[in-house]
């Protein structure tokens, strides 16, 4: 299906409701898996927004990428009871066995590192996420096992 | 509104519930230190150097967002908001770069002076200024964003104000800034350089590229723009005798803090170096340079040779639509008094000719059914045949603004997609030249509407009734067939404006110039004039004092006629032109040389050397806006001051100057006490102003005035060809090409074509043809192309674009010079379109 097939039935659905901007990102960030920045204008149209308020929220919540990203979505705790229990070298190891620095994503777009401030689950520290799945008492063993799981 | 009374530093303060405390503190006199708020805009709360402190609470609050409340006991300066305020400003000192001394916003930034208030000198935090370099390369806004403190001013602006939406915030925390869509340049946004932004920036974040002197001038005039017919207040700024830049900003002004690009950066022309210096005598080898006495007496000779062996009534006196209302009334005077002519008309009269037509059976029509203000606050817009983000920049907002807003709704019946489309709740597009079909089933459904009967008044019946059954009966398939707009779309319009308690139809040139355009008008007074004051019409006049023309009798469409006969059959002998081009602006222009070479004596006063003045017999120089005094009338039909600001560059004279000593050397002297003299007269002239004292006009006055034809007149024009829609059927020139304006040039161009900065943003002219026209004819976008029409022919560059319908070509004129392909005022002629051969 073309880009644009795909993402007309998401405009339809919020066309004229301004407020619906943060859910229609959000879907249009599950269908493309990122928010194509050719997708902003028309979004900016079906809303009566300004193309440049779309960016801004775009831009402002780490939720949303204008850059392709990964299939499985890596994010490190960078909390402090992660910090306490070892967090930095869970990053560390992460970023040696991906290849990749905080931010990026594997040429083959498998992969993409990236951290948060906090998971909120401090009592598993230290912990990491992988798309939606919460992964805590992390040791590196535990690390090479998980990211077998989520190779090709 | 509920009255709340609290205390400001224990002086006990009034306001109303919903007011901010800086507000009320505000209009008590007591100041609060701010840079993000201001009173145009909706506060935010962004700086947070408006702390002050709730004492009952025990707490700091920012006073520009935070709604008073009984009781409230404030204190603006104690100890701890001073403290707060000073580890703030201190804080954006630190992020700030130390460029104080350089920095073009000089005397002008708001950060400084606060600064200075509170003691701030060294600041002892570690700085991190951000430095990020400027980027730009438009003419007239530069950006500095290590300069910027993230107040929102300038986002605010522009979406509140002008309604552009160029910028907002992008990313966040120490990333963030105010930036276009993908963070580029100004020129690649939807920035239209109105400046607005430039105004309110507290900083020197945002500044005018080439502006003379940094900070503030020292002295400043408060006065007109000259340009549109907006009629904006502006200060013109005055360094050493000349003009150093352009603000907004008077109180109960019509553009408030706004303007647009011409009139913010188009003040060039006054210092250009082309201006003429000294008046001009045609000698064997060309126009000589002479002194005044001798061009004044040559002049006078010249007319009084022409009276003697013809008769008066072969002079003819031609003004341009930026006169101001003095000079048209003194050239009236001049022509009726002193020469003895009838022949004295204003050249914007043949570029309304659809709306002077109408005066004829509508006792002064002539002023719009409401002001620009009021246009905002209309429930229902209708804008039809008018581009005013083009043409008038102010209007353009306020209908922006209240689209955006939500408060209107707004329909636009245009066959290009203008940028108002984008706003518009219903776009009609109807095939060229159907206007007519359009508004005549437009109106037809209206009708038919209950809530649009119901809302008109009550005692007019018999004129509802006349309108009803005089309506030409437009069928749903002539509509479709005709116009190409689905009927559905037609019928939700006139729903949409029939549910509105007020409505307001704005139209413009493409109504105003179209064949079958006075219908137009016709039908819309008619309906109008039945609605009382639930509608009201809005003509867009484009150059600044086109309503003064009206008022004052210089654009009476008989005598527009006649007069122009009378030049084309060479019974007009002379001719003495103010302040327009014909030779470069008519339409026809065959014609026009024809007409000016069978003229004996010809007479130019001109700012410039013009195609018209450089065959002249004498020229006199003439003094601009920026020089003289004198009132003009915007659109609204407010009449407003200009006032002079530098002295008459050269030897050049204000026309209405050169008029009183033409006067006195054909013998027949005026005899007025002063400028004031002259102004009072001129207001007793005119019906229309017969109310205003003289000293009414230095604040801006609203003329008097029947809005709108009576009832009475309220009956629609006999269209015998209701439907006929343009003739399209010759072959030989198969496409219809469209002329339209562009927001940095206007008219001829005679001001904003010296005026370099302006000239930048007009670029190569482009014809803009659609991608299915184009695949036939072979053309891609860029390829050099040849439109030829029954009049002319024009080499042009090809621009593919889809805001046109296929079939038609559109040319965004630059300047009116270009008309050399159509046969006469108007906007659409039928043309071939060629790709040259490289």
């Amino acid at each position: 299906m073309k880009d644009d097939e795909k993402l007309a039935p998401i405009l339809k659905k919020y066309a004229g409701q301004n407020w619906s901007l943060i859910p229609l990102l959000q879907e249009v960030q599950d269908t493309f898996g990122y928010v194509p920045p050719e997708t902003i204008t028309p979004i900016a149209r079906a809303l009566r927004l300004f193309p440049s308020q779309v960016q801004g929220v775009i831009t402002f919540y780490a939720q949303f990428s204008l850059e392709p990203r990964g299939k499985y979505v890596v994010r490190v705790c960078k909390g402090t009871a992660c910090h306490v229990r070892g967090g930095r070298s869970i990053l560390r190891i992460l970023k040696k066995e991906l290849v990749l620095e905080e931010g990026q994503t594997t040429e083959d777009y498998h992969f993409t590192l990236e951290t948060v401030a906090c998971l909120g689950a401090c009592f598993l520290a230290p912990t990491m996420m992988i798309n939606k799945t919460y992964f805590g008492k992390l040791s590196p063993p535990k690390i090479t096992s998980i990211l077998k799981q989520y190779e090709k | 509104m509920e009255e709340i009374i609290f205390s400001i530093n224990g002086q006990t303060v009034k306001g109303k519930s919903g007011d901010t405390i800086i507000t009320v503190a505000q209009a008590h006199g007591i100041t609060i230190p701010t840079l993000c708020h201001d009173p145009c805009l909706e506060s935010v709360g962004a700086c947070r150097v408006c702390v002050v402190e709730d004492e009952k609470r025990g707490n700091l609050v920012a006073s520009c967002v935070t709604p008073i409340a009984p009781g409230m006991r404030i204190q603006t300066d104690s100890p701890k908001v001073l403290d707060a305020r000073t580890v703030i400003v201190k804080l954006m000192l630190a992020a700030h770069p130390d460029s104080c001394i350089v920095c073009e916003k000089g005397n002008r930034c708001k950060l400084r002076q606060i600064a200075a208030d509170l003691g701030i000198g060294l600041v002892d935090y570690y700085p991190m200024p951000c430095f990020t370099g400027t980027q730009e390369v438009n003419s007239f806004i530069l950006r500095d964003m290590s300069k910027c403190i993230l107040c929102a001013k300038c986002i605010r602006a522009d979406h509140e104000l002008v309604v552009e939406g160029a910028i907002d915030y992008m990313d966040r925390g120490f990333e963030a800034r105010p930036a276009t869509l993908t963070d580029g340049p100004l020129e690649g946004s939807e920035c239209t350089f109105c400046g607005t932004c430039v105004e309110l920036c507290p900083t020197g974040a945002l500044f005018e590229r080439y502006r003379p002197i940094r900070g503030s001038t020292s002295k400043r005039v408060a006065t007109t723009c000259s340009f549109c017919g907006c009629g904006c207040s502006l200060w013109l700024e005055v360094s050493n005798d000349h003009i150093a830049g352009v603000r907004p900003g008077i109180a109960g002004s019509v553009n408030g803090m706004t303007l647009c690009a011409k009139g913010h950066y188009g003040y060039e022309y006054i210092d250009h170096p082309d201006r003429l210096q000294k008046p001009f005598i045609k000698g064997d080898e060309g126009l000589l340079e002479t002194t005044w006495e001798e061009a004044l007496q040559a002049a006078a000779a010249g007319l009084k040779n022409i009276q003697e062996k013809y008769g008066g009534d072969r002079i003819a006196l031609l003004l341009g639509p930026h006169c101001t209302n003095e000079e048209a009334f003194l050239a009236k005077r001049f022509a009726e008094h002193v020469v003895k002519t009838d022949h004295v008309l204003s050249c914007a009269s043949l570029y309304t000719t659809n709306l002077t037509g109408a005066k004829k059976d509508a006792g002064g029509f002539f002023t719009p059914g409401c002001t620009i203000e009021e246009l905002e606050k209309t429930d229902a817009l209708l804008v039809i045949g008018a581009n005013p983000t083009e043409t008038a920049p102010v209007v353009g907002y306020a209908v922006k603004r209240a689209a955006r807003a939500g408060t209107s709704s707004l329909i636009v019946i245009d066959p290009v997609e203008i940028k108002l489309c984008g706003h518009a709740d219903i776009w009609l597009r109807p095939a060229l030249g159907t206007d007519r079909a359009l508004v005549a089933g437009f109106l037809n459904l209206l009708f038919e509407n209950g809530q649009f009967l119901q809302s008109l008044s009550g005692d007019d019946q018999k004129h509802i009734d006349a309108i009803q059954n005089s309506t030409p009966r437009v069928t749903r398939d002539a509509i479709e067939r005709t116009t190409g707009v689905p009927f559905e779309r037609l019928q939700q319009a006139a729903d949409l404006f029939a549910a509105a308690r007020t409505r307001a139809v704005v139209f413009g040139n493409g109504i105003m110039l179209q064949p079958g355009g006075g219908d137009v008008i016709g039908m819309l007074r008619s309906v109008s004039a039945v609605s009382g004051a639930s509608m009201s019409l809005f003509p867009l006049l484009k150059q600044s004092n086109t309503l003064g023309m009206l008022h004052l009798g210089l654009m009476d469409d008989d005598k527009a006629v006649s007069t122009i006969d009378e030049i084309d059959n060479g019974r007009i002998k002379a001719l003495w032109i103010i302040g327009d081009d014909p030779a470069e602006i008519l339409p026809g222009l065959q014609a026009v040389e024809n007409a000016l070479e069978s003229l004996e004596f010809l007479l130019v006063s001109h700012s410039f050397l013009s195609k018209t003045a450089a065959r002249a017999d004498v020229v006199f120089p003439a003094a601009t806006f920026a020089e003289k005094n004198g009132t003009v009338t915007n659109m609204e039909g407010r009449l407003q001051p200009i006032r002079r600001a530098v002295s008459c560059r050269g030897e050049s004279r204000p026309d209405g100057t050169v008029l009183c000593q033409m006067a006195k050397l054909l013998g027949a002297p005026f005899m007025f006490a002063d400028d004031r003299d002259i102004t009072r007269q001129m207001l007793e002239s005119a019906a229309p102003y017969a109310h205003i004292d003289p000293g009414d006009v230095e604040n801006g006055v609203l003329c008097s005035g029947p809005l709108k034809g009576s009832a009475a007149d309220a009956v629609f024009p006999v269209i015998r060809e209701p439907v006929a829609a343009m003739d399209t059927g010759d072959t030989a020139y198969p496409y219809t090409l469209m002329v339209g304006s562009i927001l940095f040039q206007l008219g001829s161009g005679y001001l904003t074509r010296h005026c370099p900065r302006l000239c930048t943003m007009t670029g190569e002219h482009c014809i803009e043809i659609h991608p299915i026209d184009a695949d036939r004819q072979g053309i891609a976008d860029g390829d050099r192309v040849t439109v030829t029409s029954p009049d002319g022919q024009k080499e042009l560059a090809a621009r593919l674009s889809e805001r046109i319908q296929p079939g038609t070509l559109f040319l965004p004129l630059p300047f009116l010079l270009d008309t050399s392909l159509l046969p006469q005022p108007g906007k659409v002629c039928r043309v071939t379109i060629e790709r040259n051969t490289p």
